[in-house]
């Protein structure tokens, strides 16, 4: 079937729902249509019927279906109600105008800039036209994961999804199994947030691990998002939790921005601190300095560190420690083996 | 397929569908209006707005007349719908469309030089109003802007940037992990994934640079008004967003590091057996590059250059000898 003829039925499918406030019985519709008329059989047709139902909801169209509301019998009719289908009128001034473009060119290089310009188009029916290419502050979103699409679209459906993650640290992935909340960029990372359904909680997952397909493993509305449940703090948690204290030694003129982490932490919570975080006065005779410096994860924070090289040594604790040399090992090995 | 799937490739009859849709009440709107321009508006050919209107004009729910919707054409080829039947409206907002629109409005209001935020509040109040039950889906969406920035620095930059004036920038630079003092002539503030950037012309480089603004540890706006260099590149927000311009390492990544590929601007990724990666990366800085090589541990390895290994290696033992032997002994 080409694919005119397809958009061709769906098109008058959805003029039959529309043509009366009262449902429509699925035999009436069979009569209506030719593509449906001319099915082989009922099989067929209820197949055809479904499948052309699922595509118009998919593309936001309400189809109500109305259970036993015609005839003797109590049989099924559907309608599309026109309150229901059509956007409300809605005016804009032209400075409003120029702040929905640039909202909408925030999505210009990401997967959802074809749902941008569409909401455009929708929104300029009967009115001005947005510009194009308004002034002003520039203002992207890049959703370079091929996961995002996916995730989203599950999470706004609330359909439970699996796939396969791979953790930072770890060279295999394994299959996880979510019911996703939302999508976050947070610090220019993608996260998923929602319920491990295997962990049975809360748990965050970053979209650039995640491997291969995201497949829906469940139905739409399956279930509802926690009433309490705090996304936010939820993948701050993960993105940037700080439970442990490290003491470093810095070389001095080095690690700025490990250095500022120190002031920051210093300044945030001080004066009740138990550990006193902050910045240590330079040695002049070593040219080091020592800092405290508080971090989430051992294995997060290591591989932060081992990027500053011979200029940042670690102290306490051991487990940072120990993180921080196995990853120079590891990397020493692999650099002796390819130079 | 199931409701709220990521809108249809275009070439479906799904996507098609979703352009009559539109296309109707937009010319509704616009008697007599040109073919040219409405193929440019909802950007498709004018062949291909043809063959639309061409299914429009048999549609309808019956055969007979007023069940058919009508479209005439006048002797200039302009479009005039004469009976739209049901389609007067555009269809609501979809979920996706919804969320694109609020949460780009949500950004515009957070991020420094942004938008005036009253104008903002009344445009997404609108937009939530005539989206109804879809607006709700944009919980399902956020991008949280970057809010342990300095107020002092946002402050200097928006100032920096409305005025045309020069700012002397305190640097802490990715690459070289030292602090540098740039005066950088600002041409515009941006934000990338909610990260703040500021874009201009960097005199101690000569060339247009882009800074984070979580890096900049003091920004003084000075005196002078200064105009980005005439020839000077604007930035290229586009997936080389932040490409350095320079010599290209060719790198093996076993699966686990795979992300390197997302991460940064790599020129090529191929796939080697076994769920790795070659990746052809462009490098403006070495330093930067020993620093990525540290990260990855084992899990990145150095084809080409081999000097770039050799300086991976000097480091990583310069740092294991920070640590006492009796220190690494329980590893």
């Amino acid at each position: 079937m080409s694919q005119a003829q397809r958009t061709e039925r769906l098109l008058n499918l959805l003029f039959v729902l529309m043509s009366s406030s009262r449902p429509v019985a699925k035999a009436r519709i069979r009569q209506a249509l030719d593509d449906y008329a001319a099915s082989p059989s009922d099989d067929a047709f209820e197949r055809m019927f479904e499948r052309d139902k699922e595509e118009l909801r998919s593309m936001g169209i309400p189809i109500e279906t109305v259970e036993g509301s015609l005839g003797a019998g109590g049989i099924d009719g559907y309608r599309v109600r026109g309150d229901e289908y059509a956007l409300p009128e809605v005016r804009f001034s032209a400075a409003e105008l120029t702040v929905l473009g640039l909202a909408a060119r925030v999505w210009e290089q990401a997967s959802l800039g074809p749902a941008a310009r569409s909401a455009l188009r929708k929104l300029e029916a009967s009115g001005e036209v947005v510009r194009r290419d308004p002034a002003g502050v520039i203002a992207r979103v890049t959703t370079p994961e091929p996961a995002f699409p996916a995730l989203l679209a599950a999470a706004q459906a609330r359909r439970p999804v699996r796939f396969d993650y791979r953790k930072p640290g770890e060279v295999d992935a394994a299959p996880r199994r979510l019911a996703p909340w939302a999508v976050l960029a947070r610090r220019g990372h993608w996260y998923v947030v929602g319920q491990d359904r295997d962990r049975e909680a809360a748990r965050v997952f970053r979209l650039s691990r995640i491997v291969g397909d995201v497949a829906p493993d469940g139905k739409d509305g399956s279930y509802e998002v926690p009433a309490g449940a705090r996304i936010h703090d939820v993948v701050q948690s993960v993105a940037d939790r700080p439970q442990a204290t490290a003491v470093l030694q810095v070389r001095e003129g080095h690690a700025a921005s490990l250095r500022r982490r120190a002031q920051d932490a210093l300044a945030e919570d001080a004066p009740s601190q138990d550990a006193p975080a902050g910045a240590g006065p330079a040695d002049p005779a070593t040219g080091w300095d020592t800092l405290t410096v508080r971090y989430g994860d051992d294995e997060v924070f290591a591989e932060d560190l081992v990027g500053y090289g011979a200029d940042v040594v670690v102290r306490e604790p051991s487990g940072l420690r120990d993180a921080v040399v196995r990853r120079l090992r590891a990397a020493l090995q692999s650099a002796q083996g390819a130079a | 397929m199931s409701a709220s799937t990521p809108a249809a490739p275009s070439g479906t009859a799904g996507a098609r569908l979703t352009r009559l849709l539109q296309l109707v009440p937009w010319l509704l709107a616009r008697p007599g209006i040109s073919q040219r321009e409405t193929a440019e508006h909802f950007d498709v050919t004018e062949e291909q707005l043809l063959a639309d209107l061409d299914l429009l004009i048999c549609s309808g729910p019956g055969q007979f007349h007023g069940e058919l919707l009508d479209i005439w054409y006048d002797d200039e080829g302009g479009i005039t719908v004469q009976d739209p039947l049901s389609l007067t409206r555009p269809l609501r907002l979809t979920s996706e469309e919804a969320s694109a629109l609020l949460v780009g409005l949500r950004l515009l209001a957070q991020v420094p030089g942004g938008q005036d935020s009253q104008t903002v509040a009344r445009v997404t109040a609108t937009l939530e109003a005539a989206a109804g039950a879809s607006a709700g889906a944009v919980a399902a969406l956020d991008v949280s802007v970057e809010r342990t920035l300095d107020p002092d620095v946002v402050a200097a930059m928006e100032r920096a940037v409305a005025e045309g004036r020069v700012v002397r920038l305190r640097y802490a630079g990715a690459t070289r992990d030292q602090e540098t003092e740039r005066d950088v002539v600002p041409a515009a503030l941006l934000s990338l994934d909610g990260r703040p950037y500021l874009s201009g012309w960097c005199r101690r480089a000569e060339a247009m640079r882009t800074f984070r603004l979580d890096r900049v540890l003091a920004a003084d706006v000075l005196q002078e008004r200064a105009s980005v260099p005439a020839d000077a590149a604007g930035p290229d927000l586009g997936t080389g967003a932040l490409r350095p311009d320079g010599p290209t390492l060719t790198l093996d990544l076993a699966p686990g590091a795979r992300w390197v590929a997302d991460e940064y601007p790599v020129d090529s990724v191929v796939s080697l057996p076994g769920g790795g990666a070659r990746v052809a990366l462009p490098v403006s800085d070495p330093r930067w590059v020993v620093r990525l090589l540290l990260r990855l541990g084992g899990s990145a390895t150095v084809v080409a250059p081999a000097e770039i290994a050799s300086a991976v290696a000097e480091e990583a033992l310069r740092a294991l000898a920070a640590y006492e032997p009796g220190d690494s002994e329980a590893l």
